[in-house]
């Protein structure tokens, strides 16, 4: 009986996947084909490609040196010690300005916020709501936010890297 | 030769703070890793950072690898994905086909014409997309099965083996086409 033959056949004679009887009877069927022995000649011109450029390649002779060296480097995780400085300067410059501004008085007007309700006809009228709101007050929020940014920064630009270098120089 | 039991030993004492015990498994893993990086890359240089990278993030969160897993294909997952995020870093380099070497010094007529069909297996590999390429390199390299190529790529096991099916059509086609054309040339 003959096998149908396919590409997925002979690419699992290929693979060494068939068994010796399925070998057997797939020998006999490819001598009787040229146009069987032509594929399989096309795929086997494939399949050595792939094995001899599939050899291990070895990298450096100090490579396990080098990542064993790197083992040591201290990663700031998620932010780089670059632009940590750089935000942390920001912080710094936003946060003076900020103060040299109030200690000026340039924040001392109250003022109020007015909302206006969109619905507003000739029958119902619906107050308006007015909410005191003091710049003076947000902007101590905003200096006070910006001060604890700046010891998260601090601690992760400076003092955890340093701390953590301590640590791996003491081992 | 560490075996899989010493290797589980190794990462106890790894994970215990012994961090020299760490260079054994470099040292078994590297060219299995360089390899994989440097099919990916196809640059020595930057396929040996990508593997260095790659083993110092192994170290880094080796507390998370639940060993369900094998180290090696938890290892060999973290290197494919570290080349892949350096391919998107790199900026595209144009090799021509003239400039591909396959020795080809001493050998005789017959072995010249095989040689050639190489060479010319080698200009076919360019045409196949890159997931197909990757899934056909990692399987003939060290003929992993489809299973191990499957957890490096984090992909189905049949898609890796249609991946790797179709590649290897899609290059015995390329490969007549390149023949045929060759034929007319000459």
């Amino acid at each position: 009986m003959k096998l149908p033959i396919t590409d997925e056949y002979l690419l699992r004679y290929l693979n060494g996947e068939l068994s010796a009887q399925e070998i057997l009877a797939f020998k006999n069927q490819i001598t009787e084909s040229n146009d069987l022995q032509h594929r399989l000649d096309e795929l086997l011109i494939v399949h050595t490609y792939l094995r001899q450029t599939s050899m291990l390649q070895n990298p450096g002779t100090s490579f396990t040196a080098s990542v064993m060296h790197g083992l040591d480097r201290i990663k700031a995780p998620g932010i780089s010690v670059k632009r940590g400085l750089l935000l942390l300067v920001g912080s710094l410059v936003a946060s003076g300005i900020a103060l040299g501004l109030l200690s000026l008085g340039a924040f001392d007007t109250s003022t109020s916020l007015l909302i206006e309700p969109s619905v507003q006809t000739k029958f119902i009228e619906v107050p308006k709501i007015s909410i005191p709101f003091n710049t003076k007050v947000l902007i101590n929020g905003i200096i006070f936010l910006n001060l604890g940014l700046l010891l998260v920064l601090l601690d992760r630009t400076i003092l955890k890297p340093f701390f953590q270098q301590r640590a791996e120089a003491s081992h | 030769m560490i075996t899989l039991e010493d290797e589980n030993l190794l990462l106890d004492r790894i994970l215990a703070g012994d961090k020299q015990a760490y260079a054994r498994l470099v040292d078994k893993h590297k060219s299995f890793a360089f390899t994989i990086a440097m099919k990916v890359l196809d640059n020595r240089p930057e396929a040996e950072e990508a593997t260095q990278d790659a083993f110092i993030k192994a170290f880094h969160y080796l507390k998370n690898f639940n060993r369900q897993a094998r180290f090696s294909t938890w290892l060999y997952r973290i290197t494919f994905n570290t080349a892949i995020s350096y391919k998107r870093k790199q900026k595209p380099v144009f090799q021509s086909v003239e400039q591909t070497v396959i020795p080809q010094a001493g050998m005789a007529e017959q072995e010249l014409e095989q040689s050639d069909k190489l060479q010319f297996v080698h200009q076919a590999m360019q045409s196949l997309n890159e997931a197909d390429r990757l899934a056909l390199q990692l399987f003939y390299l060290n003929e992993l099965s489809l299973e191990e190529v499957a957890g490096i790529t984090a992909q189905n096991v049949n898609t890796v083996k249609v991946r790797v099916h179709r590649a290897r059509q899609r290059l015995a086609e390329e490969l007549k086409r390149i023949l045929k054309q060759e034929a007319i040339t000459l």
